[in-house]
C-alpha cells in the first residue's frame, strides 16, 4: 500500500486483515455509525451499499463515478507492480463492482465448488481479461487449483462458447472429470482417439478437450471459431518456432488462456513464446525483446530491464505462490489425479482380465489367492506395462501414470520443494528411482525399501531432511515407511498406487504431515482411469455399494465377491465418466 | 548484429554515434570507457536534459554531470506530432525503431553531438571529454537500449511517458501528503476510463 512517510507519499507496509470481498462489502454496508469513520471508509460504505443494492451493473455507474471523484488517495492506495503509482479510484471501484458480481455468479451460478478467496480473485481476474477479448497467463504454483479457476471462468461465462481446452494426453481424463464434477451444466466432449468426431454445430456451453498433437493436425479444431481456448501445461508452447506454438497462435478465439505452473523453465524466451500465443505484441518483436530485456538481464543483471519486464508482464499474468496464499490454505490439500492408460497398458490390462476369467478362480482358499494375484497384476499394469525386464530404463509414452508423475515431480523440484513418493511395489520403486533420476537430471533418486539396513535408511532420511544437495524426491515402499520416520521437509506426498486400505495410506501420509510441518501439505493420489483403481476410488467416494470396501481391507473383501460382481469391478471401462 | 553490446536499438545507436564517430582518428580511450561503463558505473540518474553518472574505479569515485540541450520549441512540436501517432507503443519505455528515421527525416537529432555536450567531471583530467564522461555516455547508450523512451526524456521538456500513461494509475510523486486522507485527486477524468467491452456493447 501507499502511505504518508514524513512529508511525502511512498510505498509502505500496512497491517491489513484480508477477508472475502463479499463479506467485507456486506460489513461495510451494514455499518450504521458513520461519524467516527474517515472519509475513505465512508466512501467505501457508500460504494458497498450501491453495488449490493441492485444486481444491474449499468445502474450504479453514475453513483460509482461520483464516489470515485470524492475518494481521497488513502481509499485507493493500491500500489502498482513497480510501487511507483497507486490505482485510480474509478478503476479500483470498477474492479470492486466486477469482483462482487463475479463472486455472486460463482455462488449462485453453475459452479459446484466453494472457492478459496484467492481462487475467486483468479476467476474475477480471468473474467476481466476475457471481457475485453484479451489473453491471459494463469501461472499459480502447482496445487493451488488452476484447473478449478479456469472451470470457474467457463462455468460463469455469459457467452455460450464453444470453448476448447488443449492439454497433454495424460491430462485429458482429468479435465473431463473436473468439469463434470464442478460444472455439470457444461457439456464436455473429449475429442481424442481414432474414432473422434466433432459435430459441425456444437451446443451452447460446450467444452471440447483435445490434446496438443491434435491441435497441430486436426482440421475440425483448427477451422472453427472458439470463445475461450485454454492451453494447459503451456510449457508445451515454450518454443516459438515449433509447429504446436504456431498452431496455437493461429487458432481462432475470443481469448486464449495459458495455464502453467512454470512460465519460465529455462530462459525468458519461453515466456515470450507463451505470450506470443496469449497476448501477441505485448512483449514486442522477439528480436527486440531479446535486445532490450533478455540480454541486459542475462549479461549484466540489469535492474532497469527487469523492472520493465515486470511492468510489461504484470497486467497479463497472474502468479501466486504457495507462500503468498498460505493464509488461505488449509494445512493439507488432497487431490486425485486421473491418468490415462497408454495403448500398451490397455492391451495388457484386457489380456490379464480375460486370461484370469477364462482360467477361472475356482473356490475355497485357492480362489482367494488367485483373485489377489489378479488384483496385484492389474495394479502393476496400471503403474507400468508388465512384464518389465530388470535393468531396462523406463521409456516415456509407455505408462500414462509414470509420465504424469514425472511431470508433476519435475515441477515440484523446479519450485524448490520436496516430495515423498509412495509405492507398494519394490520393482516400481526401482523403476521410479531410475526414471526420475533421468527426468530430474540427478545422479540418483533414493529409494527407501525394506531391503535396506537400518543404518542405510537413517542415512537416506537424514539426507532428505537436512542435506541441501540431496535429491528433492524420496521414494518409499509401504512396509519400510511403517516405522517412525519423520520426513517433514516434504511439502508434497504422491501416492503412486492405491493402498486398498485407506487407513494405511493415511499412515504413510502422516510421515510428512506431522506437527512441525509449517507449510501446506499437498497430497496427490494417482489413479488410472477406467481401471480397478478407478472403480475402487469411486466406491470410496460415493460411500455406497459394497459396505465392506469402505471400512476395511478392500482386497480381502473383493476376494469374497462372486465372479460377475468381481468382473464389474476389474473390467476396463473407458466409457464411463 | 550478433555479439554487439552497445547501441542494439536505433535509439541507443544514435547516441553511440556521438561517442564513436565513424570519421577521423579513432579515440584510444574508448575501450577503457566501455569497460568502465559495464562494470564501474555505480549510479546513473537520467532526467529531463540531465545525466548524472557515478564511476567507482578502484579507490576513487568520480561524479560526472552532463547537461543535454532540449529541442527547440518548433522541434518539440514536431516530436509531439510524430509521437502522437505512436501512443500505442509507449508502454514500458518502448518506442519503435523506425521512429528514429522519421525523426531524422523531420530534421530532429535524437542524440546531441559530443561537442555540444556540457559535461563536468570531478576528475583532474584536462582532456574533454574525459574518460569518465565517455563511460557515462556508454552507460546512457545501454540504458536507452533497454528503455528507448529515455532518449526522448532527455530531449523533450515534458516526458512522453507521463503524457502517454493511462489514467488508470496515479504516480506517487503527484500525491499530496497533506490531503492524502481527506481530499480526492481531481486530476483524473473518469470518462476516458477503460477500453470498451467486445462482447456486449453497453
Amino acid at each position: 500500500m501507499a502511505g504518508v512517510i514524513g512529508d511525502r507519499v511512498s510505498a509502505t507496509e500496512v497491517e491489513a486483515c484480508i477477508t472475502d470481498l463479499a463479506d467485507a462489502a456486506t460489513a461495510f454496508k451494514t455499518l450504521t455509525r458513520v461519524a467516527p469513520l474517515g472519509v475513505s471508509a465512508r466512501m467505501w460504505r457508500q460504494a458497498s451499499r450501491a453495488v449490493l443494492r441492485t444486481g444491474n451493473s449499468s445502474s450504479h455507474d453514475d453513483v460509482l463515478a461520483t464516489i470515485a471523484a470524492a475518494m481521497p488517495p488513502a481509499g485507493h492506495a493500491v500500489l502498482s507492480a513497480d510501487e511507483s503509482a497507486v490505482m485510480a479510484p474509478h478503476v479500483l471501484l470498477r474492479n470492486f463492482e466486477r469482483s462482487l458480481s463475479t463472486a455472486r455468479a460463482l455462488r449462485t451460478g453453475n459452479l459446484r465448488a466453494r472457492l478459496r478467496p484467492y481462487q475467486a480473485h483468479g476467476v474475477c481476474w480471468l473474467h476481466d481479461r476475457v471481457r475485453f477479448g484479451r489473453g491471459a497467463v494463469l501461472a499459480d504454483d502447482m496445487g493451488l487449483g488452476k484447473t478449478l479457476q479456469v472451470i470457474g471462468l467457463l462455468a460463469t461465462r455469459q457467452r455460450t462458447g464453444p470453448h476448447l481446452v488443449v492439454c497433454p494426453t495424460s491430462l485429458l481424463a482429468n479435465w473431463r472429470r473436473e468439469i463434470r464434477r464442478f460444472a455439470p451444466d457444461l457439456a464436455v466432449v473429449q475429442y481424442h482417439g481414432a474414432e473422434r468426431r466433432l459435430p459441425d454445430r456444437l451446443a451452447a456451453a460446450t467444452v471440447v478437450i483435445a490434446s496438443y498433437s491434435l491441435l497441430r493436425t486436426d482440421e475440425a479444431i483448427r477451422g472453427r471459431a472458439w470463445d475461450i481456448v485454454v492451453f494447459d501445461e503451456a510449457q508445451q508452447l515454450k518454443n516459438p518456432a515449433s509447429q504446436v506454438t504456431k498452431a496455437a497462435s493461429a487458432i481462432q478465439a475470443t481469448s486464449r488462456i495459458a495455464v502453467t505452473g512454470t512460465p519460465v523453465e529455462n530462459n525468458l524466451d519461453e515466456l515470450w513464446s507463451i505470450f506470443s500465443v496469449t497476448s501477441p505484441g505485448t512483449l514486442g518483436a522477439h528480436s527486440r525483446f531479446r535486445q532490450r530485456i533478455v540480454r541486459p538481464i542475462q549479461e549484466r543483471r540489469s535492474a532497469t530491464a527487469a523492472a520493465m519486464l515486470v511492468s510489461l508482464v504484470e497486467p497479463h499474468m497472474l502468479r501466486r505462490t504457495k507462500d503468498q496464499v498460505a493464509g488461505d490454505l488449509p494445512p493439507r490439500v488432497d487431490s486425485t489425479v486421473v491418468c490415462t492408460l497408454s495403448p500398451e497398458q490397455v492391451r495388457g490390462y484386457r489380456q490379464a482380465v480375460d486370461r484370469a476369467f477364462t482360467a477361472g478362480f475356482g473356490s475355497g482358499f485357492g480362489r482367494r489367492g488367485r483373485i489377489l494375484a489378479l488384483l496385484t497384476e492389474l495394479k502393476q499394469i496400471c503403474n507400468y506395462p508388465t512384464p518389465h525386464r530388470e535393468g531396462e530404463p523406463p521409456a516415456p509414452g509407455r505408462s500414462g501414470k509414470f509420465d504424469r508423475a514425472c511431470e508433476m515431480l519435475g515441477q515440484i523440484a523446479q519450485d524448490g520443494e520436496r516430495a515423498l513418493v509412495f509405492t507398494q511395489y519394490r520393482g516400481m520403486g526401482e523403476l521410479l528411482s531410475s526414471g526420475l533420476a533421468a527426468a530430474l537430471d540427478r545422479a540418483a533418486v533414493p529409494f527407501l525399501h525394506g531391503g535396506l539396513t537400518v543404518a542405510q535408511r537413517d542415512r537416506l532420511v537424514r539426507a532428505f531432511q537436512e542435506d541441501e544437495d540431496a535429491a528433492p524426491v524420496l521414494i518409499l515402499s509401504l512396509r519400510a515407511a511403517g516405522f517412525g520416520l519423520n520426513l517433514t521437509r516434504a511439502s508434497n506426498v504422491l501416492h503412486y498406487d492405491r493402498w486398498w486400505n485407506p487407513a494405511v495410506e493415511e499412515q504413510a501420509t502422516a510421515r510428512a504431515h506431522r506437527i512441525g510441518q509449517r507449510c501446506t501439505l499437498a497430497v496427490y493420489r494417482l489413479i488410472t482411469e477406467g481401471t480397478v483403481e478407478d472403480h475402487i476410488e469411486r466406491l470410496h467416494r460415493e460411500k455406497h455399494g459394497l459396505a465392506e470396501l469402505i471400512s476395511g481391507d478392500t482386497a480381502a473383501a473383493l476376494a469374497t465377491l462372486p465372479d460377475r460382481q468381481l468382473r464389474d469391478v476389474v473390467d476396463l471401462d473407458l466409457t464411463r465418466t | 548484429m550478433p555479439g554487439r553490446r552497445f547501441g542494439v536499438t536505433a535509439w541507443g545507436h544514435a547516441w553511440l554515434r556521438t561517442i564513436e564517430r565513424t570519421t577521423g582518428q579513432p579515440d584510444l580511450r574508448l575501450p577503457r570507457a566501455r569497460a568502465l561503463s559495464q562494470r564501474h558505473v555505480t549510479r546513473l540518474a537520467l532526467g529531463a536534459q540531465s545525466i548524472i553518472g557515478t564511476i567507482a574505479d578502484g579507490s576513487t569515485e568520480q561524479v560526472v554531470s552532463i547537461r543535454v540541450g532540449a529541442w527547440a520549441d518548433a522541434e518539440q512540436a514536431t516530436a509531439e506530432a510524430l509521437l502522437a501517432r505512436q501512443s500505442d507503443h509507449l508502454g514500458a519505455g518502448e518506442v519503435p525503431d523506425q521512429l528514429v528515421d522519421e525523426f531524422t527525416a523531420a530534421g530532429l537529432c535524437v542524440a546531441v553531438p559530443l561537442d555540444d555536450i556540457e559535461a563536468v567531471c570531478t576528475c583532474r583530467s584536462r582532456t574533454t571529454p574525459c574518460t569518465h564522461t565517455l563511460a557515462t555516455l556508454y552507460g546512457v547508450v545501454l540504458r536507452i537500449d533497454e528503455r528507448p523512451l529515455t532518449a526522448l526524456d532527455l530531449r523533450m521538456r515534458q516526458s512522453p511517458a507521463r503524457r502517454g500513461q493511462d489514467c488508470d494509475w496515479l504516480a506517487l510523486a503527484d500525491l499530496d501528503p497533506s490531503t492524502f486522507f481527506t481530499r480526492s485527486v481531481q486530476r483524473f477524468n473518469p470518462n476516458t476510463a477503460g477500453p470498451q467491452e467486445v462482447s456486449t456493447p453497453s
